[in-house]
């Protein structure tokens, strides 16, 4: 098998993890977030955190307890060749249920400010062919992608924040003081479905060149994520204050149409143009992990048949991308998809963590 | 092998795209809408809403203006679609205009077709008609304005450049107007006098979604300077000594403000400071010889406009707290900003009419020009 | 069933090639006569082969010959140094001394005084000697040849390079002779860790291809890819250095070239100091360079020759002018018939005026123009220079003005193009922007479905196809991704010439220093 088209460093693990995490959820996460946290949304940001911390804290624990730390290896080594097959075939389905879920809020994004007469399955079906082709190239392909990309990512933020400073005012953050906890529980919960990402560690770790640096990496990449969350949270707290901020169904677009600007005239179009390429990142990097892991669940040759899997995913997300009949649907499945992700990356590395570990006392 | 059979299904499925272009719109078949005036439909005419557009001349070799009237902003856009020959676009509207009748009955149903349709942007600026929108616009094209669209739009958006009138845009008017116990002034325009064109009256005040006041350009200046919106102007002055009519003349200046709030048991204290900057235009000293550029003089000018204005602030504040009992010069958030979870159920009964708002003013004459 | 297959997809077995002589891999006979018989076939067939019979003076006794080819050899050193020295000048006492078997030995020691000789003693290596334009001396009783090396002939002077033009930098540009070539690179580079290894690729041309690179600075896996791609080359001939180029890249659906062409030597010196390797090829004045890198093909050799602030804007200008030359008329659809908003209302409408005197949709105004300024440019290039730039008049003023006033096409488009047109000759190297000229037509059709959107998604699948390049295993995009920041002062920016201490980062090096610490 050719190793080397699926080798990324470990700075490259860092953007992979921004980039999975970062997309479509950050267009309406100040909405989502005020909506039950009120202008403390921002402390939300930080304690929702909380569950990709510990999905990542217990994903390196696990892994580092094999020599060989590939995930399908680790799942048939603890659950046997049946069962393990069964619990990636799983993690596949998860993969590719939330890539199909991004893909379309994704699309819908596309279609209300961009295309507006462009039927929904011509514009995912672009989409997907791009993610196809790019996920065909192998993952240091993908590694280098995300961290090219991030660099774009920072001209859209800073074009967020030129927009929040001139329109905000600080105001709408104060006070401080009096929390509501209440409200800040269920916001945080709200936010996880924008941190789910993460647990492409659990494929993507066995592929990084230093172990060592692993973790150091995916914390890094966590931080930076819940920093760009911050930034926009308080940018669009400043701007549209957190009763202002439910009328819009992506505020973040929405507040870059504010400022005047008599040069280009929309600001917005500018910045949703450098975000359609950062859009399809976490649908790439989910796409590249389900076709490598169903690619080694099944030991299968990569140079004859990866392609045709990571079309075969390609496939299956088109299709599921299509079903929603509209976008409340679609926010609909994204909190159920937030709770599948505390389930997959909480949960997957629990359940290896026990059985590796009894399996381990029953051998000494 | 493979990679052939992959860049043939590329090609298939790009090229069955190739067939529908779906959103290509040429732009010559497109009637351009620059400008969009809402009224109250003339009467005999039923339904809710009158839209007036004026669209860009790009076949034609003027601008045209159409009107139609129905129930909702969307039926009259129905209504254009059965009648004219283009596709009309409002992706290059800069202004709004809104009459005076529609305003005081409400226009949430103007407001929000326009703020949902991605391709309005809410930064385009609006103002209210001393009349009807629909009368301006042929008022001004009957009066031989080539480009009735340039007027407009150039008038508006350079208001605070010159006037101490607020300038206000779609997101504002939106959003401000349903903030709970606030107010937002938006420019009041009007044939001028004289015929020939058009004019600024003022500011009116729309609360929740109407319009609750109209103000004149005295209280529209007070106004601008207490909310501390960013504008230049000219503001004249006369100066009195045991009197007498000393000096009089005029000074161009720019506002700045700042905002306190305190407490006082249970009263609430707004403290503003309005600074102005600027310089002095003209002077004509009555009755005096010595010479010009003495600072004491200066000082007394600085002195003249900031007791003048403040006085005219005092007097708006007043009217605001006992009339209008909405907070139109954007200090709530400041008292929010500290007391959020006390204040923000009371902003709905009544809030600003019991607080205490003092003003200061301050001038400052930062050089007297090429004389002294 | 697999020949069938094999026979549709036009594949078939080669026949292997042959020498026309039977007896290729054996030795040479002892007798002049022997080998006459081996070269008799060729010297009947062609008339440029001189097969000159003489007499040695220290030794008249014995036959000798000298063969070559007419035209391949420098006369004036064919007469002075071989005829005359055999015939005239050779001393018998030293020639025959010692035994008789050491005579070929003694007269390429002692008579011909000629630098590059070695002996030949297979047929194969007689005849290839003697097509390689090598003069053969033969001498009856010997079975092996001597091959003196005096090819000249006519060729080219170095001249001024007609594609690289530069102000500041070296006049001089490569030829088509090798050896001339190598000359220059080492008058240049006098390191004696610069290496030159020789090989010969097509088994009929048998062309010369050298491999340059400097030892102890060159990554060694590198130059053993490109030593062992060129000697797995099986092919007939070529016949400029392109073939050598397109057999060994690693992807060859890109449009990217993923080698660097250069005709300037010094170029080449400057990236063999950076650790890259040359290849050259005799009949090409074209110098191959590996491992390239996207940001090489925006780079010109006077940027190191001006001051870094200059140098610098005319960095940045060049990357604007890829950009433009990419998406300018992408843009110009996406914007007039998807996303009008974007465009000042005051431009808008006189864009909008100005086509409404058009008959065709946006997308075949942009094609038609893009067709007709394809079709100038090919013309231009192979006309003689007089007769091309009045086609670039005719072209471009007459068409231009008339295809507005004929309400062909707008003002707005003819501008869009010349925009573009120019901003494409603005890049330095040609074989990028054949590949511009490509992708921009993607881009006009990506954008003509789906506007901006599409304009988006063009960007992102370019970004992608050029990050999975590899040129000979080194990342095709890099600084960019993989980023690479302390490259960025060498490829996006152009840093102080003695900030640059360090070989970039981006091609695998043995050396990384560049510069003693102590300067600037």
């Amino acid at each position: 098998m050719d190793r080397t088209r699926f080798e990324i460093t470990s700075k490259q693990l860092i953007f992979i993890i921004v980039g999975t995490q970062v997309a479509t959820a950050m267009l309406s996460l100040p909405r989502v977030v005020a909506a039950e946290a009120g202008h403390h949304a921002w402390l939300a940001v930080i304690v929702g955190a909380v569950f990709p911390l510990a999905a990542v804290f217990l994903i390196v624990a696990l892994l580092n307890r094999f020599r060989d730390a590939d995930f399908a290896n680790v799942s048939h080594q603890l659950f046997g060749k049946f069962l393990g097959t069964l619990l990636i075939l799983i993690f596949v389905g998860y993969a590719t249920v939330v890539q199909s879920v991004v893909i379309r809020m994704f699309t819908e994004i596309t279609c209300v400010f961009i295309l507006p007469r462009t039927p929904i399955w011509a514009v995912s079906l672009v989409c997907t062919l791009s993610v196809v082709y790019a996920v065909s190239k192998g993952a240091k392909v993908i590694g280098r992608l995300n961290e090219f990309l991030f660099y774009l990512l920072i001209i859209d933020l800073l074009m967020i924040i030129g927009a929040g400073i001139t329109q905000g005012t600080y105001l709408n953050l104060l006070p401080v003081g009096d929390v509501d906890i209440n409200g800040l529980m269920q916001g945080s919960l709200k936010i996880v479905y924008a941190y789910a990402g993460c647990e492409v560690l659990l494929v993507t770790y066995a592929m990084v060149q230093h172990r060592g640096e692993i973790l150091k990496a995916a914390l890094i990449g966590e931080g930076i994520t819940v920093l760009i969350y911050l930034m926009i949270v308080v940018v669009g707290l400043m701007v549209f204050g957190h009763e202002g901020l439910q009328f819009f169904t992506w505020p973040v677009v929405t507040l870059l149409k504010i400022p005047y600007s008599s040069a280009l005239g929309r600001l917005e179009l500018v910045f949703l143009l450098l975000w359609v390429t950062l859009g399809v990142r976490p649908i790439m990097n989910l796409s590249m992990s389900a076709s490598y892991a169903f690619t080694r669940a099944f030991n299968l040759d990569f140079n004859r048949y990866y392609a045709w899997i990571v079309l075969g995913v390609g496939a299956g997300i088109y299709v599921l991308s299509l079903q929603p009949d509209n976008l409340l649907q679609v926010f609909a499945l994204a909190d159920y998809v937030g709770y599948a992700f505390i389930a997959i990356s909480l949960g997957y590395p629990l359940l290896y963590l026990l059985v590796s570990v009894l399996r381990r006392q029953k051998s000494l | 092998m493979k990679y052939r059979w992959m860049v043939i299904v590329v090609i298939l499925a790009m090229s069955t795209l190739l067939c529908g272009c779906w959103d290509t719109i040429d732009v010559e078949n497109l009637d351009i809408s620059l400008i969009a005036g809402y009224d109250t439909p003339p009467s005999g005419e039923a339904g809710k809403v009158a839209v007036t557009a004026l669209l860009a001349a790009v076949v034609e070799e003027d601008e045209k203006i159409g009107t139609y009237s129905a129930q909702t902003v969307g039926e009259t856009r129905s209504r254009r679609a059965y009648n004219e020959p283009r596709q009309y676009t409002l992706s290059q509207l800069q202004v709004m205009l809104i009459g005076k009748d529609l305003a005081r009955q409400g226009f949430r149903n103007i407001i929000d077709p326009n703020m949902r349709e991605p391709r309005v942007k809410p930064s385009i600026n609006v103002a209210v008609v001393n009349g009807r929108a629909e009368e301006l616009l042929h008022f001004m094209a009957k009066k031989d304005i080539k480009r009735v669209s340039d007027v407009l739009i150039s008038l508006l958006q350079i208001i605070p450049e010159r006037a101490f009138v607020p300038r206000t845009s779609l997101f504002c008017l939106a959003a401000d107007s349903y903030a709970p116990g606030m107010a937002v002034a938006v420019p009041v325009l009007q044939p001028a006098d004289n015929q020939q064109g058009v004019e600024l009256t003022g500011c009116a005040l729309f609360a929740q979604d109407r319009m609750i006041a109209q103000l004149d350009r005295m209280e529209t200046r007070s106004l601008v300077l207490l909310s501390g919106k960013k504008a230049h102007g000219w503001i004249p002055f006369s100066l009195y000594k045991d009197g007498q009519l000393y000096d009089e003349g005029t000074v161009f200046v720019a506002n700045q403000r700042k905002v306190k709030v305190s407490r006082q048991g249970e009263l609430i204290v707004f403290d503003i400071q309005v600074t102005l900057k600027g310089r002095l235009v003209e002077h004509a000293v009555v009755q005096h010889s010595s010479t010009l550029y003495e600072e004491q003089h200066l000082r007394e000018i600085e002195e003249a406009v900031a007791d003048d204005l403040k006085m005219q602030m005092q007097d708006f504040i007043e009217f605001m707290q006992e009339e209008l009992r909405i907070d139109a010069i954007d200090i709530t958030p400041y008292a929010l900003a500290k007391w959020r979870q006390e204040i923000a159920p009371q902003l709905e009964q009544g809030f600003i009419e019991d607080v205490l708002i003092n003003v200061d003013v301050e001038v400052i004459l930062q050089n007297t020009g090429e004389l002294g | 069933m697999a020949s069938f297959l094999n026979r549709l997809w036009g594949r078939r077995k080669a026949p292997a090639y042959k020498l026309p002589n039977q007896q290729k891999s054996d030795k040479l006979g002892a007798s002049l006569d022997s080998k006459k018989k081996i070269l008799d076939p060729y010297v009947q067939k062609n008339r440029d082969i001189i097969f000159r019979e003489i007499t040695i003076k220290a030794d008249p006794r014995r036959r000798a010959a000298v063969v070559y080819l007419e035209g391949r050899v420098d006369k004036q050193v064919l007469y002075e140094e071989i005829f005359k020295s055999l015939m005239l000048e050779s001393d018998a006492g030293t020639l025959q001394q010692g035994a008789a078997n050491q005579i070929i030995d003694k007269i390429s020691h002692t008579c011909l005084t000629i630098g590059e000789i070695k002996k030949v003693n297979l047929v194969q290596d007689m005849i290839h000697a003697l097509f390689d334009g090598l003069t053969l001396v033969m001498v009856d009783g010997m079975p092996e040849v001597l091959a003196i090396n005096i090819t000249g002939g006519v060729q080219r002077t170095p001249d001024e390079p007609p594609v690289e033009k530069t102000l500041r930098g070296s006049r001089e540009g490569f030829i088509e002779d090798l050896s001339v070539n190598i000359s220059m690179i080492r008058r240049r580079l006098r390191d004696p860790n610069l290496v030159i290894e020789k090989t010969i690729v097509g088994r009929r041309t048998r062309t010369d291809v050298a491999i340059l690179y400097i030892e102890d600075i060159a990554d060694p896996e590198i130059v053993r890819n490109i030593r062992d791609k060129i000697n797995r080359i099986d092919i007939d001939g070529i016949s400029a250095i392109g073939y050598i180029e397109q057999f060994l890249s690693d992807n060859h659906y890109s449009p990217f070239p993923q080698f660097k062409s250069s005709e300037r030597p010094d170029k080449v010196v400057a990236e063999l100091l950076e650790g890259r390797v040359a290849i050259m090829a005799s009949g090409t004045p074209w110098v191959l360079i590996a491992p390239a890198l996207f940001v090489s093909f925006l780079q010109a050799s006077e940027d190191y020759y001006d001051r870094p602030m200059v140098a610098n804007f005319n960095r940045l200008s060049r990357y604007l002018g890829y950009i433009l030359a990419v998406s300018l008329p992408a843009l110009y659809i996406s914007l007039l018939s998807f996303q009008p908003e974007l465009i000042p209302y005051e431009l808008f409408v006189i864009l909008a005026q100005a086509r409404s005197q058009v008959p065709f949709p946006v997308l075949v105004e942009v094609l038609i123009q893009e067709i007709i300024i394809q079709l100038v440019v090919e013309t231009g290039l192979r006309l003689p220079a007089n007769i091309g730039q009045t086609v670039g008049v005719v072209a471009g003023i007459v068409l231009g003005q008339a295809a507005i006033s004929a309400n062909i096409a707008s003002p707005a488009i003819i501008i869009v193009i010349t925009i573009t047109t120019i901003a494409t000759f603005a890049l330095p190297n040609y074989s990028m922007i054949l590949a511009t000229r490509l992708i921009r037509i993607l881009f006009i059709l990506a954008t003509a479905v789906f506007g901006l959107f599409g304009f988006s998604l063009g960007w992102f699948i370019l970004i992608t196809h050029l990050v999975s390049l590899e040129s000979v295993g080194v990342p095709y995009f890099t600084p960019f991704g993989p980023v690479r920041f302390g490259d960025l002062q060498d490829t996006l920016f152009r840093g102080f010439i003695y900030r640059l201490k360090y070989r970039p980062q981006s091609i695998p090096v043995m050396d990384r220093q560049r510069q003693g610490q102590q300067n600037g």
